[in-house]
C-alpha cells in the first residue's frame, strides 16, 4: 500500500480489538491483492492481459463499481484524472534523475486515454491493444473506506484507519474528542506543518513530494498530464477532508493535476481543504 | 461553508456510494447467516427404461418401470442476526410396475415377476433445518416428516461445525434418529403394519490445503432395527437389524488458468449384511463467462451382494433371503450435464443425467446379473432467487 | 455363486490421498481465500440437486450414508 498502515480502534477487550483490527486489515489486503499490478492473478493483471490481446473482459460487480467511479472522476476532472495514464510510468523513471526522451513520451502517449477503451454493461473492451489500467489513485483510498465499513459492521464505534497518509475515521475517541491528524510539510515531509482535528469522515493528501526527481533545480513530480505526458506544475500539496476517503483522495489528485486552476477548483468543490503553493503560502479553510 | 453540495461533489459522491458493498467474509470463510432470503424450485422428471421382455416372466405383469415427477421447493432465510432456517418440501408423484420377485427361467436365467401396470403413489417430504451461528462455528437442529400412501417417517437430528486453526480446519459431527412405519396395501400373507428405527452418527474434518483446494473426510455410522424387509416382494425376509459404516472423502480444486472447479468424491460403504460398495464421483464446474457455468459429471458405483441375497426366489429355504436387485452385485455409471445461468441474485439450472446399471460394470466378477438392474434418465429444470 | 468385491488396493488409495492432502497444507491467509469462497468450490453448490440424487441412489442402490444427520427413508420400490 506504499506507506505505513495502521488501524487504531477501541473495543471491549484487547482480544476483541485485535480480532476486529485483523478483519479490517484482511479487507485491505484483499483489495491490495485483487488490484495489485505485481500479481499475475490480480483482476488488474487480467484486465491488462486482455488489453494486450486487444480483447475484452467481463468484470465483477466491485470492479465495475470502481470503473464507473473512475469514469466519473475522469469526467469531473475534465480528462485529467485518467486511469489509463499508468502506462506513462514506463517512460518516467523518477529514481534515475534523467528526463525521458520526448520521442519516447510521444511513442507511448497514443496508449493513454479512457476514450480509447470501451466500458459498459460489465464489459471492458480494448479495441486498441496495450492500454494499461492503473487503479493507483483509487484503490488505497477505497480500501481505507472499506476497512472502516468492516469495523462498523463489527460494531466498532471508535477508531481510525490510516493507509499511508489516506485516513478514514471509524468514530471519534470514546470521550468524543476528535483524532488529531498531522499534515505533512511538503518540503520537510517528515514534519507536520499543521494538525487537523477529524471527528468523522476521511482525509487524503497529494503532493509533489511523494514521487519526484530534481533535474537542473526543477522539480518533476509523479502527477502526469495524460494529454502531454509531462508532470503538471502546480501546488506543493493539497489536503482535503470528505465523508469518504475515496472522494478526499480523488479531490486532492484532481486539484494537483489542475495545476494553476487547482485552487479555484477546490473552492468550487466546497470541501474543507488545505493547499500549500510553491511559495509556501497556505490556502483553504483547513487551518 | 457552502450549504449545498457542489455539482462535482454530488457526482463523485453518488459514484463512490454506488460501488457495491461487497459481502466480504470477515476472517476467511465466515460463519454467518446468509445475507439474503433465497427461494428455489426444481422440477425433475425421472424415467426408468422398460424391462426387456426377455427378462421377465411371459404374460405376467408389465414391462413398464417407474416414472416419477418431482417438485422440490426450498426456502433459506436468515432469522435475526444469528440464525437461519432452511426448509425444503418435496412433492413426488410416481407410477410404474415393480419386480415382485425373481424365478429361474427354463434356460436357467433369472426372470422377473413383474407387478401389474401401475402403482400410483404420491410422496411428500418436509425437512426443516434451523442453524445458530457462532464466531467459530454453527449448530443445527434438523427435523423432517415424510409420507407416502403406505409409509410414514419422522426424523430428527443435531449437527454442528467448529472452525479452528484460523478457520483453515473445520471439525464436524452430528447424530440423527428416524422412525419409519410401513402399512403396505393389504394382501393375503402380507404384514399389516411394521416399524423400523434408525440411529445415525457422523464425524468429519475439512481442511483448507492451499488457496485453490480443500479436502474433507468423514465417517458415518448407521444402525437400523425393526422391519427391514420389502413387504411387496413374494419371497423376502431380511435380518431385523443392519449396521453400516460409510467413509466419505471430498476434494475441491480451483483451476485458475481455466476458471474451472474440479470436484472429486469417494465413498466406501460396508455393512453387516456383508455388502461393500465404492462410489466415485467427478464434476467439472466450468465457467464460460461470469454468468454461465457448465458442469459435466460422472459417477461410478459398484456394490457387492448382501450375504442372504439369492438370484432366484425359493420360499422353502430357511432363514433370510431376498432377490431384490438392490442387494445384488452390480456396477453403475451415471453421465450428467448441467448448465447454470446466474447473476448475483438469481440462478437458472437445467440438467440431464443418464444412469446405467450392469453386472459387467461391477469391480468383482458377477456370474449372474440380476434382470432387474436399472437404467434411467433424469431431467431437471429449476431456478433460485434471492432477495 | 456371485463373488464379493476384492478391494484392499482400492481402499488404500483414498487413505493415502487424505494423508497427502493434510500433509501439504499451507497457511492460507484470509485475504487469499477468495477462490475458495466461489459457489462452484463449495462442498455442495446445489443442495436441492444433491438431495434429489441422494434420495434416488438410496432408493435404487444398496448403500447409504453421507456427512449429515440423515433424512427419513422411504418405502421405495
Amino acid at each position: 500500500m506504499g506507506g505505513p498502515c495502521s488501524i487504531q480502534l477501541y473495543a471491549e477487550s484487547e482480544n476483541e480489538a485485535a480480532l476486529h483490527a485483523k478483519s479490517a486489515m484482511d479487507e485491505v489486503y484483499r483489495l491490495e491483492v485483487k488490484y495489485s499490478r505485481y500479481r499475475d492473478d490480480s483482476v488488474i493483471s487480467k484486465i491488462n492481459a486482455a488489453s494486450l490481446r486487444g480483447g475484452e473482459i467481463k468484470v465483477d460487480d466491485e470492479t465495475a463499481g470502481i470503473l464507473n467511479y473512475a469514469e466519473t472522476v475522469l469526467h469531473e476532472s475534465k480528462g485529467l484524472f485518467d486511469v489509463t495514464s499508468g502506462v506513462l510510468r514506463k517512460v518516467w523513471d523518477f529514481k534515475s534523475g534523467t528526463l525521458p526522451n520526448q520521442l519516447s513520451i510521444e511513442a507511448i502517449l497514443p496508449l493513454v486515454g479512457w476514450n480509447k477503451l470501451s466500458w459498459g454493461n460489465g464489459l471492458l473492451a480494448f479495441p486498441l491493444a496495450g492500454i494499461e489500467l492503473d487503479f493507483g489513485g483509487i484503490v488505497k483510498e477505497y480500501a481505507a473506506d472499506r476497512a472502516v465499513a468492516v469495523c462498523l459492521q463489527l460494531g466498532v464505534q471508535h477508531g481510525l484507519v490510516e493507509l499511508g497518509g489516506d485516513i478514514r475515521v471509524i468514530g471519534s475517541h470514546p470521550d468524543e474528542s476528535p483524532w488529531m491528524v498531522g499534515i505533512r510539510n511538503p518540503r520537510i515531509p517528515e514534519q507536520a506543518i499543521a494538525r487537523v482535528p477529524l471527528q468523522q469522515g476521511g482525509l487524503a493528501s497529494s503532493g509533489d513530494y511523494e514521487r519526484y526527481m530534481m533535474v537542473n533545480g526543477v522539480r518533476y513530480s509523479h502527477l502526469l498530464n495524460p494529454s502531454t505526458g509531462w508532470p503538471v506544475k502546480s501546488l506543493a500539496s493539497v489536503t482535503v477532508v470528505a465523508d469518504q476517503c475515496l472522494i478526499a483522495g480523488s479531490a486532492t489528485t484532481i486539484a494537483m493535476l489542475k495545476g494553476e486552476q487547482g485552487l479555484a477548483w477546490l473552492e468550487l468543490l466546497g470541501l474543507p481543504y488545505l493547499a500549500i503553493d510553491q511559495n509556501g503560502v497556505h490556502h483553504g479553510s483547513l487551518q | 461553508m457552502k450549504t449545498e453540495k457542489s455539482r462535482t461533489l454530488s457526482a463523485l459522491t453518488s459514484a463512490a456510494l454506488a460501488i457495491p458493498a461487497v459481502a466480504v467474509s470477515t476472517n476467511a470463510i465466515a460463519d454467518a447467516p446468509p445475507t439474503m432470503t433465497e427461494v428455489g424450485y426444481r422440477y425433475s422428471q425421472y424415467q426408468e427404461d422398460d424391462i426387456a421382455e426377455s427378462n421377465k416372466v411371459k404374460d405376467v405383469g408389465s414391462t413398464k418401470r417407474y416414472d416419477i415427477n418431482i417438485h422440490q421447493f426450498r426456502v433459506l432465510t436468515p432469522v435475526g442476526d444469528n440464525y437461519s432456517v432452511d426448509a425444503t418440501f418435496d412433492y413426488e408423484t410416481m407410477s410404474g410396475a415393480s419386480p415382485l420377485g425373481t424365478i429361474q427361467g427354463a434356460d436357467g436365467d433369472p426372470l422377473l415377476v413383474m407387478s401389474g401396470a401401475s402403482i400410483d403413489d404420491t410422496r411428500m417430504d418436509l425437512n426443516v433445518k434451523t442453524t445458530r451461528y457462532y464466531e467459530n462455528g454453527n449448530a443445527s437442529i434438523v427435523g423432517g416428516y415424510s409420507t407416502e400412501d403406505d409409509y410414514e417417517a419422522f426424523n430428527l437430528g443435531l449437527e454442528g461445525e467448529k472452525h479452528i486453526n484460523d478457520k483453515l480446519t473445520t471439525l464436524m459431527g452430528g447424530i440423527g434418529y428416524s422412525d419409519d412405519t410401513i402399512e403396505p396395501t393389504p394382501a393375503p400373507g402380507r404384514v399389516t403394519e411394521e416399524e423400523k428405527y434408525t440411529a445415525t452418527t457422523f464425524i468429519g474434518i475439512a481442511q483448507v490445503i492451499n488457496a485453490e483446494s480443500v479436502l474433507q473426510t468423514s465417517i458415518n455410522y448407521a444402525y437400523s432395527d425393526g422391519y427391514l424387509s420389502d413387504p411387496y416382494k413374494l419371497v423376502d425376509q431380511r435380518p431385523d437389524s443392519r449396521s453400516s459404516i460409510a467413509w466419505n472423502t471430498r476434494y475441491r480444486y480451483y483451476l485458475g488458468s481455466l476458471d474451472a472447479a474440479v470436484h472429486a468424491d469417494y465413498r466406501l460403504y460396508v455393512d453387516d449384511w456383508d455388502m461393500l460398495s465404492h462410489t466415485i464421483g467427478f464434476e467439472w464446474h466450468q465457467n464460460i463467462d461470469p454468468n454461465l457455468r457448465v458442469i459435466p459429471s460422472f459417477r461410478y458405483y459398484s456394490q457387492s451382494q448382501a450375504d442372504f441375497y439369492r438370484p432366484y426366489d425359493n420360499a422353502s429355504i430357511e432363514g433370510d433371503k431376498s432377490s431384490d436387485y438392490r442387494l445384488s452385485p452390480f456396477g453403475a455409471v451415471t453421465f450428467g450435464l448441467s448448465a447454470v445461468a446466474h447473476s448475483y441474485n438469481w440462478k437458472i439450472i437445467i440438467s440431464a443425467e443418464r444412469y446405467i446399471a450392469d453386472g459387467d460394470l461391477a469391480l468383482g466378477t458377477v456370474e449372474t446379473e440380476h434382470p432387474g438392474l436399472l437404467q434411467y434418465t433424469l431431467l431437471t429444470v429449476g431456478f433460485d432467487y434471492a432477495f | 455363486m456371485n463373488h464379493k468385491i476384492v478391494s484392499h488396493k482400492v481402499m488404500l488409495l483414498p487413505m493415502l490421498l487424505v494423508a497427502l492432502g493434510m500433509a501439504g497444507c499451507t497457511a492460507v491467509q484470509p485475504w487469499e481465500r477468495g477462490e475458495l469462497a466461489r459457489t462452484e468450490m463449495k462442498w455442495d453448490p446445489d443442495p436441492m440437486k444433491s438431495a434429489l440424487r441422494d434420495h434416488i441412489y438410496f432408493s435404487k442402490e444398496g448403500s447409504s450414508g453421507g456427512a449429515s444427520s440423515g433424512g427419513g427413508g422411504c418405502g421405495c420400490n
